[in-house]
């Protein structure tokens, strides 16, 4: 082959890598531990089951240089409950009446349980199957169950057992009546 | 002649050149985009993905929570000293006459858990996971009165709150069950809200790696949090009963 080709295709693909973008910095530092002041009161979780597969097959020309497979199984559990934090008063009536200012129910955790991931099928070649492509699955499979879960009514079943727990608590302390009234909607 | 032969060359450099680039374009080297407007693009990814869910079950919950504590954890290297001889330490594993501490095994297992899923941590490059984990600390009421879905006899209820009457005035002595840690949440973030470089890591080995975290995240959860989580409670409930119409309020 003719050597000036040959210097020049060299010098073309030394030009390529010279234009290649630098490795991102990772900066781990400030990782820590942080406490946080809570109060909330969980009363109910509804439990699903989810199935993932995806295929990726990666073609240059006509001929494939890489595939991947993958089907796997989790649990994910929708909790809800009452955050007290948030508009919650007590106030007496009379000597044996309180009233119980509770606010709206609310999804307090989405939360995918990572200890039941059943693997079913990897299959990898040319191509590694990585942690953030089947996470990003998961993220949107949450938001799927979150809904599933409103729509079967978890904020209703959440909020009763919540009053529950707080009628018995003055009950038991020696009150006849408890009477929830709703934490008003902010004004806008 | 020669026109022919230099005409053959140019078309061997410029094959070989698209070659070249089609292999970068495949293993994603290539650091722009190509100038040509290609109609037909050299490289192609065809993607499936489907999911389904099944509803299981409704489980009854009854738990008050009043701290969290948040820890973001870099697997492996958050589970060894950074400058540990990975060498000595091996080799002190492999000779039968040699002791290993309770210390050394912890980081053994790290060690050993970490090249099981592909990761060396005995190299500068090596891979990571930043894995945050969310514990909350509070109480179970499942067992309690408070979470009875009858009312119960006197002497059930005065176990869990007793009041008093004096001329000084009402007391409640309120009971709740020792606080403990009620759950370990892995937050799973999706890619746009993780910043650092994706890992290579089937399923089933994050099952492992997440197990592994949760373990030690718990471990590291302090005796403190737990006094600090029954301060929390005791000052809700006194601020409530005051409210209620209570003088007193003692907890436990």
């Amino acid at each position: 082959m003719n050597p000036k080709a040959c210097a020049a295709v060299l010098a073309f693909l030394a030009a390529l890598s010279a234009c290649s973008e630098p490795a991102a910095e990772v900066d781990v530092e400030g990782l820590s531990t942080q406490v946080k002041a809570l109060l909330e009161l969980p009363t109910v979780e509804h439990l699903y089951r989810e199935v993932v597969y995806i295929d990726e097959n990666r073609s240059f020309l006509m001929f494939r240089t890489g595939t991947k497979r993958l089907l796997f199984s989790l649990e994910l559990r929708v909790q809800a409950g009452i955050d007290l934090q948030h508009g919650f008063t007590v106030a007496p009536m009379d000597e044996n009446a309180v009233a119980v200012v509770i606010p709206e129910p609310t999804i307090l955790e989405v939360d995918a349980l990572e200890e039941t991931i059943r693997q079913y099928i990897v299959e990898e070649r040319g191509e590694n199957i990585t942690w953030l492509e089947y996470a990003d699955e998961i993220e949107t499979a949450k938001g799927r169950v979150r809904a599933d879960a409103i729509r079967r009514g978890i904020l209703e079943e959440a909020d009763a057992r919540a009053r529950r727990l707080l009628r018995n608590l003055f009950l038991e302390a020696g009150f006849d009546e408890v009477t929830f009234v709703r934490t008003p909607a902010p004004q806008l | 002649m020669k026109l022919i032969r230099r005409i053959r060359w140019i078309i061997i450099a410029v094959v070989g050149l698209l070659a070249v680039v089609g292999a970068l374009a495949v293993i994603g080297g290539l650091p722009f985009s190509l100038p040509l407007d290609l109609t037909v693009s050299l490289t192609r990814t065809e993607r499936t993905t489907w999911t389904e869910h099944v509803f299981l079950r409704v489980r009854d919950v009854y738990r008050f929570h009043t701290l969290e504590v948040v820890q973001k954890l870099v697997f492996p290297h958050d589970f060894f000293p950074a400058n540990l001889d990975w060498k000595k330490l091996l080799d002190r594993r492999g000779d039968p006459y040699s002791y290993l501490t309770t210390q050394d095994r912890r980081y053994l297992a790290a060690f050993d858990l970490a090249r099981e899923v592909g990761i060396d941590p005995r190299r500068n490059d090596a891979a990571f996971l930043v894995v945050t984990v969310r514990g909350k600390i509070g109480f179970d009421l499942s067992d309690t009165a408070y979470a009875s879905e009858t009312a119960q006899p006197a002497e059930v209820q005065d176990r869990w709150i007793r009041v008093e009457e004096t001329e000084a005035g009402r007391t409640a002595y309120v009971r709740l069950p020792p606080a403990a840690i009620q759950e370990l949440i892995i937050e799973d973030p999706g890619s746009s809200a993780y910043p650092y470089p994706d890992v290579p890591l089937p399923p089933e080995d994050w099952r492992r790696v997440s197990e592994f975290v949760a373990q030690r995240a718990r471990e590291r959860i302090r005796e403190e949090s737990l006094a600090q989580a029954e301060d929390r409670a005791a000052e809700f409930l006194t601020t409530v009963l005051r409210a209620a119409g209570f003088d007193e309020v003692h907890l436990n």
